[in-house]
C-alpha cells in the first residue's frame, strides 16, 4: 500500500469512528462540545501517534503471546505521560478535559491500530497511519461536537450563533443525542460515498457509449450473433 | 514455543521502563502542576473577594478546626505555614477587613466532589463564588464553572444565611441549568454549608486590621531590593 492512501485511508475510507465504529466511548462522551471534542482529539492524536511509534519499534523484541498486555502498558504508560504533560502546560485545557484524558487507554482505536498496523509494518509508516487516523478521528469527533454543540445548545466553539429565542434542542447535549447524530453522520457519509459511486459508474458508461459510437461509427451496435 | 521465561521477562522489561519513564516525567511535571494549581486559585481568590489593597496570599491564616470542622468547609495542610487547618485568604481594604476567601467542598456532585471558593463578607454575605475543582459532565454540570452558562454563579453573591440559597426546583431562587440540576443544587448546597462554616469558626477569627499594617514600607523595600 502507498504511503498517501495510509494516510487517507483514515480520513475517509476507514474513518475509524464513522467507518469501523470504534473508539464510541470517548466519541459518545466528550462531543457535547466542539472545542472539548477537538481536544480530545488531538489528545488521541499525540497518544495514538506515539503509541505507533513505539510499537513498531518494538514489534520483534516482544513475544507473540504476551504482545496484547505489553501493548496496552506501553499505552498507559504513554496516556498518562500525555495527561501529566497537559496539565502541566496546558492547565487549563485539563481542567475541562482532564476527566476523560485517562480514557484514552480503554479507546480501541489505539490498540487496533497497534495490533493491526504499526506491529507489521515499519516506524515511518505507522506514523503515517497514526496521524491518517488520529486526524480522522479528530475530524469526526470535531464534526459531531459541533453539531451537538449548535443544536443543543446554539453555539460552536462556545460562540452562541442563534438569536434569544431559539430554543436549544437539549436531548443533543444529553447522552442519546451522541448515538442520535452519530447515525446521522455516518448515514450522511454513506450518502456522499453512493451518489459518487453513481457519478463514477455514470461517467463510465457514458465513456464506453462513446467509445462503441466511435468503434461503429455513430450507428447502432451490432448485436453478437445469437442475441437477435 | 517461546519459554516462559522470555515471555515474563519482556513483560518485566516494558513495565519497567514504562515506570522509570513516569517517574523521570512525573519529577519535571510535578512542580509546574503545583505551581498553576496555586496561581489558578489565586486568581479565584481575586474574583471572589471585593476590592482589597493587602495581598490575600501573603496575609493569608490556617484557621485550626477541632474535630475535623464543620460539614464541608475544607481542611487542608498549609505546607508552607505547617499548619493544619481551612486556609483563610482575607481581603482588608483601607485597614478594615471587608471579605475572606476560603475552599468548601460538596460531595454532591454528579461526578464526584466539587471544591469551591467561597468569598463572604464580615456581614456573612456571599461576595463571590468560584468553582475550583470539579468532574462535572462537560457540556452539562460542567457550565457551573461560568456566569455566561449559569445565571445562578451571579445569582449567590451578595445574599446571606437568611435569604434562599437554593434552586429554583426545589422551590428557592436560584438559576439551574437544563439538563443538569444536580450541579447547582450542589453548588449551592456548598455555598449554605460554607457561610454555616463561617458563622460557626471563622467569623472574627482574622484580625480586623491587615497584619502587615505596621510595616508596609518594610515589605515593600525588600520586595524592591530583591526585584
Amino acid at each position: 500500500m502507498k504511503l498517501s492512501e495510509v494516510f487517507t485511508q483514515g480520513l475517509w475510507k476507514e474513518n475509524p469512528t464513522l467507518r469501523m465504529m470504534l473508539g464510541m466511548c470517548p466519541v459518545l462522551g466528550v462531543s457535547t462540545s466542539g472545542s472539548d471534542a477537538f481536544g480530545m482529539g488531538m489528545a488521541t492524536l499525540a497518544v495514538l501517534v506515539s503509541s505507533n511509534v513505539v510499537v513498531s519499534l518494538v514489534k520483534d523484541y516482544i513475544p507473540a503471546q504476551v504482545r496484547i498486555p505489553a501493548y496496552i502498558l506501553v499505552i498507559a504508560t504513554l496516556v498518562t505521560a500525555v495527561d501529566m504533560a497537559m496539565a502541566a502546560w496546558f492547565f487549563e485545557l485539563h481542567k475541562t478535559l482532564g476527566l476523560f484524558i485517562p480514557l484514552i487507554v480503554v479507546n480501541c482505536i489505539i490498540l487496533g491500530r497497534a495490533e493491526g498496523f504499526a506491529a507489521k509494518n515499519t516506524v515511518f509508516a505507522s506514523i503515517i497511519d497514526g496521524l491518517g487516523m488520529g486526524i480522522g478521528f479528530t475530524l469526526a469527533i470535531t464534526t459531531l461536537g459541533c453539531c451537538r454543540e449548535l443544536l443543543g445548545n446554539g453555539s460552536i466553539f462556545g460562540v452562541s450563533l442563534v438569536g434569544a429565542d431559539f430554543k436549544p434542542m437539549l436531548l443533543m447535549v444529553l447522552p442519546p443525542g451522541a448515538f442520535l447524530m452519530l447515525g446521522f453522520l455516518a448515514a450522511a457519509m454513506r450518502r456522499v460515498d453512493m451518489t459518487l459511486e453513481a457519478r463514477t459508474r455514470a461517467a463510465a458508461a457514458v465513456r464506453r457509449k462513446r467509445a462503441l459510437d466511435l468503434a461503429t461509427g455513430g450507428g447502432t451496435v451490432p448485436l453478437p450473433p445469437g442475441f437477435e | 514455543m517461546v519459554s516462559i521465561n522470555r515471555l515474563v521477562l519482556a513483560l518485566v522489561v516494558v513495565a519497567v521502563a514504562s515506570a522509570v519513564l513516569l517517574a523521570e516525567l512525573n519529577g519535571i511535571t510535578a512542580p509546574k502542576i503545583k505551581a498553576s494549581q496555586t496561581a489558578y486559585k489565586l486568581k479565584a481568590v481575586k474574583k471572589v473577594l471585593p476590592p482589597y489593597d493587602n495581598q490575600p496570599a501573603a496575609d493569608r491564616r490556617v484557621i485550626p478546626v477541632p474535630g475535623g470542622g464543620p460539614a464541608e468547609a475544607k481542611v487542608e495542610i498549609d505546607e508552607e505555614l505547617g499548619k493544619e487547618g481551612v486556609v483563610v485568604y482575607p481581603a482588608y481594604h483601607e485597614g478594615k477587613l471587608v471579605g475572606e476567601a476560603y475552599s468548601v467542598i460538596s460531595h454532591q456532585g454528579f461526578g464526584g466532589d466539587i471544591e469551591i471558593l467561597l468569598g463572604v463578607s464580615p456581614e456573612g454575605r456571599v461576595t463571590g463564588v468560584e468553582i475550583i475543582t470539579h468532574a462535572e459532565t462537560p457540556g452539562l454540570g460542567a457550565k457551573i464553572v461560568s456566569e455566561a452558562s449559569w445565571k445562578g454563579k451571579a445569582e449567590l453573591v451578595g445574599r446571606s444565611l437568611s435569604e434562599s440559597l437554593v434552586v429554583k426546583k426545589d422551590g428557592g431562587e436560584i438559576d439551574t441549568i437544563a439538563g443538569a440540576t444536580i450541579s447547582p443544587r450542589a453548588v449551592c448546597g456548598a455555598v449554605k454549608a460554607g457561610l454555616e462554616a463561617y458563622n460557626q469558626v471563622l467569623k472574627g477569627k482574622l484580625p480586623a486590621t491587615p497584619p502587615a499594617a505596621a510595616t508596609p514600607t518594610t515589605t515593600a523595600a525588600v520586595q524592591g531590593a530583591h526585584s
